[in-house]
């Protein structure tokens, strides 16, 4: 795979040599091309493209080229560049757990002096600050990562357009809670539509929407110091609110005629087309519990079955948050983000890193309509995102006053992993959720 | 060598003997009368003889080197990667056709699958021995660690079976398929799933075969430079010829002639080579290339389709054969132009002789 070009100067060195002394206009040295800095992310599709717009204004201001690799199996790629010793220069880890491993075990390089300090303290708030450090291996705490977009968690997705008109405002009731967004999925079910939409897969990563719903679960009804001894492992699995989250997670994933296609189709149904059926004519699902960054998905869904025309945000598609199943889990979000941390320093990806935290960086995404980007710099205005539910998603991601980091994607990776598989065993089969808890704290005894 | 009977000419000026080694008459060398014009002449030609080996060298060297390049990495690179969709495509389907079968249940995903992986594998060793650091490099190290996760979920997805039966779960093996499903996910996903990634690979390969088929190399353009500098070598011998008749009544000098044979039949040989393997790189570019596409996208649509006949790849290799084979060109070309260059020197010597007489 040389390039021609490589060749071609290798063919007139080659003669070159043969007429050594004879020929002065041979003599011509490499040059030096740009540099590159690669980047692995498991951005595909519309978000790598927001991506490379969100990088196109650092390549022309610097002459810097960004070569970006884009799967969705990007976790188990980077662990095998790792394994090899060639890892990209920076790499997209989703998991905080991940970062702090990889910052502990000195993988990842520090990013500080790539950063101002001053200008990250007056663009983003404490806890995603926090987010972006850990300790090193001597144990000092250092930036190790920014936060290049995030999501919302904690919310629920309807078809203002086709959920039945006389049940929209109790849904939409800001005080709505658990139990009464529990008694309105039963009265839709009875209506003979299944009111959830629901799948769990994702490639390797299969599994982590049912523990978005865990997690939420937990949060909302048990509240922020549980989840928090949970996520430090320091709460069983066995434990009281952990199996009780299972067990309403189970009344909504197992229970006969609430979930599109029940458990099994579930299972194999791609979270991200998991959606659609809730703007079909009629709908096949009414409710569907994803992250903010679902809306990339639903803005290429077919409205109608027309392959022209696309679900557009507030008419066709709006949002509720979570809501809470006990007065400890209320005014709490789940959220998530895609951290970007470096891998091998080089002047180039430091120049790269400190440009991705600037406000305009952070614009060139989040301006994208339909791109599904948050951004937690605290200097993007709310009035550049480009649609209404956009700016509403923006508006509470930044003014929840307990938000909470995902909970599987905080855990070590390993018990992370565990969690996603033991989701899908317990859709396979519910009556295992005994034995499945007690493997979850097998592993969590071990990996914490 | 002077005619019989022919009395030797009066040199237009008088080939007077240097006084010394003085820088004047040194100087003067290329100036005197007849004399300096034959000197004149053979450094024509020995400069035209020179600029001829070099065209000659460097179109026949670059002509070598390109063929050598298509055939020993740009097309084995474009076949590997090309072999690797193919085979990855007929694992997934093995795979299921394992599962599907009941075989699974005590071979897992089957011996098809195994043999799928290990020519994937076998392909991407290649291509990594082809790559070179940088983009290409990085490119196949994502692929290999998707490959990684693609056999871990086939493998989750073979004990997940093995479970569901031991359990005696009579609902249809979810899990089992359910994991199958994940792992058809991750190689087919057309936005970064494997074989997006190999695809990537292939695309990048062949336009770098295709770019090094259409190269300056493999076109007869260069050409003209070697026929331009050939011409002139021969403009100049036959000059010569013409001055040395002219000036010395004399008959055709032999090693000029000779020179003169030797020139045409440089040319000849290098023209002939050069066109045959250009006609080479032709047929490689719009037969066989075009040809593996074919298959390869036939392949594509159709995963049930024999990988085998990927082999077909080999037909790019046989077209090139020829286009690489320069035959004794790189060693002829500077034996004939020495060759030529020493009969044009003795030409002259003959006649300059008799000036030192």
């Amino acid at each position: 795979m040389l390039s021609r070009s490589r060749r071609s100067a290798a063919a007139l060195l080659a003669v070159c040599g043969l007429a050594a002394g004879t020929l002065a206009a041979c003599g011509s040295g490499p040059s030096g091309g740009p540099a590159v800095v690669t980047v692995l992310g498991s951005w595909t599709g519309d978000e790598q493209a927001g991506f490379l717009a969100m990088v196109r204004g650092f390549e022309h201001r610097t002459g810097i080229q960004v070569d970006y690799t884009g799967t969705r199996d990007a976790d188990a790629v980077l662990a095998s560049d790792l394994k090899d010793g060639n890892p990209p220069d920076l790499a997209v880890l989703s998991r905080p757990g991940e970062l702090r491993q990889d910052a502990a075990d000195g993988t990842l390089v520090p990013i500080d002096a790539a950063l101002s300090q001053q200008r990250l303290a007056r663009q983003y708030a404490p806890g995603w600050r926090s987010l972006m450090q850990a300790a090193g291996p001597s144990g000092a705490r250092h930036y190790y990562a920014i936060i290049v977009k995030a999501a919302l968690k904690s919310v629920i997705w309807y078809d203002p357009a086709q959920f039945p008109a006389g049940d929209l405002s109790a849904l939409r009731s800001p005080s709505l809670t658990w139990d009464q967004l529990t008694a309105l999925v039963r009265k839709l079910a009875r209506g003979g539509v299944t009111p959830w939409c629901l799948g769990l897969e994702d490639s390797s990563d299969s599994g982590w929407p049912g523990t978005d719903w865990i997690e939420d679960i937990v949060l909302h009804r048990s509240g922020p110091a549980v989840y928090d001894q949970w996520i430090a492992g320091t709460l069983p699995w066995t434990s009281a609110p952990i199996r009780r989250a299972w067990q309403i997670f189970g009344s909504v994933a197992t229970t006969s005629g609430l979930v599109r296609g029940g458990a099994a189709a579930a299972l194999v149904t791609s979270y991200g087309q998991a959606g659609q059926p809730l703007f079909t004519r009629p709908p096949r699902c009414y409710l569907d519990h994803e992250a903010s960054f679902i809306t990339a998905f639903y803005t290429q869904d077919q409205l109608g079955g027309s392959p022209h025309a696309h679900p557009r945000p507030r008419t066709d598609f709006d949002f509720i948050k979570f809501p809470p199943l006990s007065p400890a889990g209320q005014g709490s979000a789940e959220v998530a983000g895609d951290l970007l941390g470096m891998f091998r320093a080089t002047p180039a990806a430091r120049k790269l890193i400190g440009y991705l935290t600037t406000p305009a960086a952070q614009e060139a995404w989040i301006r994208r309509p339909g791109s599904g980007a948050l951004s937690v710099n605290r200097l993007v205005p709310l009035r550049d995102y480009p649609d209404p539910v956009s700016r509403e998603l923006a508006a509470d991601l930044l003014s929840t006053a307990s938000v909470r980091f995902d909970a599987s994607d905080s855990m070590p990776q390993i018990m992370e992993n565990a969690f996603n598989n033991a989701v899908l065993e317990y859709l396979d089969d519910p009556g295992q959720l005994g034995v499945i808890l007690s493997g979850l704290d097998q592993v969590r005894k071990a990996s914490y | 060598m002077p005619a019989a009977g022919v009395a030797p000419p009066a040199p237009a000026s008088s080939p007077a003997a240097p006084a010394g080694p003085g820088l004047a008459a040194r100087g003067g060398w290329l100036r005197d009368g007849t004399p300096g014009q034959l000197r004149r002449l053979l450094l024509t030609i020995l400069a035209a003889t020179v600029l001829l080996w070099l065209a000659a060298t460097i179109v026949v060297q670059g002509l070598h080197s390109t063929a050598a390049a298509v055939r020993d990495q740009d097309a084995p690179a474009f076949t590997d990667a090309t072999e690797a969709h193919a085979v990855l495509s007929d694992a997934d389907r093995a795979a299921w056709q394992s599962f599907r079968s009941g075989e699974a249940q005590l071979t897992g995903p089957g011996q098809q699958y195994q043999n799928d992986i290990t020519t994937a594998g076998q392909d991407l060793e290649r291509l990594a021995a082809l790559a070179p650091s940088g983009t290409a490099s990085q490119q196949l190290q994502t692929v290999s660690g998707q490959l990684v996760n693609y056999q871990s979920l086939v493998e989750e997805a073979d004990a997940a079976n093995r479970a569901d039966i031991a359990l005696g779960n009579a609902s249809g093996h979810d899990l089992g398929y359910a994991y199958l499903t994940y792992s058809t996910s991750a190689m087919r996903d057309p936005q970064g799933g494997l074989l997006a990634s190999v695809d990537g690979l292939t695309g990048a390969d062949k336009q770098v075969l295709d770019q090094t088929l259409r190269s300056w190399w493999a076109s007869p353009v260069l050409l003209v430079l070697v026929a331009a500098a050939a011409a002139w070598v021969l403009f100049q011998i036959i000059w010569a010829q013409r001055f040395l008749l002219r000036r010395f009544r004399r008959m055709i000098s032999p090693p000029l002639v000779l020179a003169a044979v030797l020139t045409a039949g440089l040319l000849a040989w290098v023209l002939t080579t050069a066109l045959s393997a250009e006609s080479a790189f032709g047929a490689a570019r719009g037969t066989a290339l075009p040809a593996l596409t074919r298959v390869w996208q036939s392949q594509t649509s159709a995963v049930n389709a024999q990988a085998a006949a990927l082999r077909a790849g080999q037909a790019l290799s046989a077209d090139l054969t020829s286009a690489r084979d320069v035959g004794a060109l790189p060693a002829g070309i500077p034996v004939l132009a020495a060759a030529i260059a020493g009969l044009t020197l003795l030409g002259f010597k003959l006649r300059l002789d008799e000036y030192r007489r």
